[in-house]
């Protein structure tokens, strides 16, 4: 069902214009029309729009992901402590922000310096530790000992070089040396380490420059310490390290704990403010009056009336009336009982119905399970089902529970059909010997015309109640094309019938004028309300009543699957390959049968029943509230 | 060849050229509906109408196995 609405005038006066708003708000039924680009481009909304986009960044850098914790009561605090005044209020979380940005920069610049500090004397520690034996074996050389950077082939070359030139270097009191170390890392890079008298140090170093080399130095905090030593305390810094980095993740993770939940707060508090303001400044202003228009339900519009007048006495006035032609779109909100309002969902994936239009909501909850439970008609598939929508209906996601409702009424016709056609798990239940199942109807894998006549009327029944509907429908809009086509169609099909009805029962050819009246009033019908594509539209009519023969052929291929299913364990015994076989037939039937019930029983609907009066409109009723839904707690 | 085997070809064709159609017929539609999900996610409702829509044909085509095994039977 789609709610009546009506054209509402609210006329205040300007100086409470912001309290009567935050009023509207709270009662949460008024939608405005459309606000202007004027409106849209406030400054003020801009500022505030911007300072909610470095409040959700916050919120993204510190990782807080508690929004389902997050309660009415501490959003209401946090607005308690908060200025009323837009200017004041952004002023004071402008001052927040900053303090909370500078106290994370810290804490980044920190953890960044650790994590740079981590790298670089992990590095150093594997240098070293390769390093180590031949620097403590140098330690009493009176040489000078240095690691160089060099690849494995510059390496090769200044090894031969310096050995070369050993022999033509002048000898002092002692021999010139050169000893060496070569070692590779895992990140690819080579090493050198030497060892050599003052002689051969010029040569070395000039060796080594030439051949692309450089010196490896200690990280320069450690100053002139010497590479053994710098190694010990190297090896103690990475032992604290890790404590550091953890320590600023800590750091990191108490801030999201202290601000995070007052920053969601803040995000939804300058969302509700934006939404107010909007409504503040889309006001036309007439002197010290404003006039803000839209529309209520009308069921909502004495509770408005009433608690306007209570708070604001004479200050405010509202008009209402009947929507006109010069209104504009009217807005559509639909509103069905409990029962059927999951079944709302299937609108969901259309355009949302035009208003004074039908809502076949109550009709989807009625026909939708019926067919998917024909198509499934299992008593053990019924059973499973009934477990998932049941499972599916205890969610947190209103999606998902109402799913699981429809999962639920599905669930019920497929028992239903499954006793009138004595299946459980396919034969299982036939097989039994202490059940022993038989059909209360008929055994659909083996009649297949009964069930695919049943069909074809239950299709006959619906596409009629949908051509009925779009006929009541066209008259009500005085639309004369609509109605004339839909009672055309109708008039072909009940003639139709009745021919068929007529040859079955063999009467005399006489009796045949009545359907002949019918499909010739039929055809007028069609041809004044669509032309030639009336009567092409009929013939489509009649394609789309034949489609529900879907329902038995579905039906009939679940039937055989899990047949099959039980087959398996006729060949190869109560095994466990056999009962294997058989789970994983019944699992795919099961999957197939309720994604095939679905899909077709849902494609009926959408073309075959709803393409006959379903009007799609532009405009859902989007009432000026709360937005927040937040638990109680 | 026999009337029943002709008649078992005919049954078997009935199901099979519309099952082939279908097949490419949503082959087309699902590619055609990817792409406009891909920049419209909101027509995904329309795309599973869409893609449903072929199926017809193999539907009729098996009511028409169905007769005629029916005769043949």
């Amino acid at each position: 069902m789609i709610k009546r609405m009506v054209r509402v005038a609210i006329w205040g006066v300007c100086g409470k214009k912001p309290s009567i708003v935050e009023r509207l708000y709270e009662l949460g039924v008024f939608h405005l029309d459309a606000s202007s680009e004027a409106a849209l481009s406030h400054p003020l909304l801009q500022r505030l729009r911007e300072q909610r986009g470095r409040v959700l960044g916050l919120i993204e850098v510190l990782t807080w992901d508690g929004w389902k914790r997050l309660t009415d009561a501490f959003v209401e605090n946090v607005r308690y402590n908060l200025s009323g005044d837009a200017e004041t209020m952004m002023a004071e979380i402008d001052r927040s922000l900053s303090r909370i940005h500078s106290r994370l920069a810290w804490i980044q610049e920190r953890r960044e310096s650790a994590e740079g500090d981590f790298a670089e004397l992990r590095k150093a520690h594997l240098i070293l530790t390769h390093s180590r034996a031949f620097l403590e074996q140098e330690q009493d050389s009176r040489g000078e000992v240095a690691i160089w950077s060099l690849s494995r082939q510059g390496q090769h070359a200044l090894v031969s070089k310096i050995n070369g030139d050993l022999d033509f270097l002048p000898s002092g009191h002692e021999k010139p040396w050169f000893r060496h170390h070569a070692f590779d890392l895992k990140d690819g890079s080579a090493f050198l380490v030497t060892s050599a008298s003052e002689e051969v140090q010029p040569n070395l170093k000039a060796t080594a420059a030439a051949m692309g080399g450089a010196r490896w130095e200690l990280p320069r905090r450690f100053g002139r310490e010497s590479l053994l030593g710098g190694g010990e305390r190297i090896k103690r810094l990475l032992r604290n390290l890790p404590a550091l980095l953890r320590e600023s993740r800590e750091e990191l993770r108490n801030l999201a704990v202290q601000w995070g939940a007052n920053l969601a707060a803040v995000y939804i508090l300058l969302n509700e403010r934006m939404e107010q303001l909007l409504m503040e400044v889309s006001a036309e202003e007439n002197g010290d009056f404003f006039r803000l228009e839209g529309w209520v339900p009308a069921n909502d519009l004495e509770r408005t009336q009433t608690v306007l007048k209570e708070d604001f006495g004479d200050s405010v006035i509202l008009r209402s009336r009947a929507p006109g032609p010069g209104d504009g779109v009217v807005p559509t909100a639909l509103q069905n009982h409990p029962v059927f309002k999951p079944f709302e969902l299937f609108l969901k994936l259309l355009q949302i119905p035009h208003y004074g239009a039908y809502d076949p909501s109550p009709l989807i909850g009625l026909f939708f399970p019926f067919f998917a439970g024909c198509m499934v008609g299992d008593i053990g598939y019924g059973v499973l089902i009934l477990w998932l929508g049941w499972y599916m209906k205890q969610k947190n996601s209103e999606v998902l529970r109402d799913v699981g409702v429809i999962l639920l009424f599905v669930a019920f016709w497929s028992v239903v059909w499954g006793v009138l056609f004595g299946e459980f798990l396919g034969d299982v239940g036939h097989r039994l010997p202490y059940l022993r199942l038989s059909p209360l109807w008929v055994d659909r894998a083996h009649a297949v015309l009964p069930v695919m006549a049943f069909s074809v009327v239950l299709g006959g029944a619906h596409v009629i109640l949908g051509l009925f509907i779009g006929m009541i429908q066209g008259i009500r809009a005085r639309h004369a094309h609509i109605w004339m086509e839909r009672a055309g169609s109708l008039l072909v099909i009940f003639g139709l019938i009745a021919a068929l009805a007529l040859l079955r029962a063999e009467l005399p050819s006489s009796f045949f004028s009545v359907p002949v009246a019918l499909l010739a009033f039929g055809l007028i019908f069609l041809v004044r309300g669509g032309g030639v594509g009336g009567i092409i539209e009929s013939l489509g009519t009649i394609g789309n009543i034949i489609s529900y023969v879907r329902i038995a052929a579905i039906g009939l291929s679940s039937a055989i699957l899990a047949m099959v299913a039980s087959t398996f364990v006729d060949i190869f015994g109560v095994s466990i390959l056999g009962l294997f076989m058989a789970f994983s037939i019944h699992l795919l039937n099961f999957v197939l049968a309720i994604g095939g019930s679905a899909l077709h029983a849902a494609r009926l609907h959408y073309v075959e029943f709803m393409g006959k009066f379903y009007e799609e409109g532009t405009l859902e009723y989007k009432p000026f509230a709360k937005r927040r839904r937040l638990n109680n707690g | 060849m026999g009337d029943k085997a002709i008649m078992a070809l005919a049954a078997a064709l009935a199901v099979a050229v519309p099952a082939l159609a279908t097949a490419y017929a949503q082959a087309r539609i699902g590619s055609a509906g990817m792409s406009t999900l891909a920049e419209k996610p909101e027509t995904s409702g329309k795309i599973i109408v869409l893609e449903a829509i072929p199926e017809t044909m193999v539907i009729l085509g098996f009511v028409v196995a169905i007769m005629i095994i029916m005769k043949m039977a």
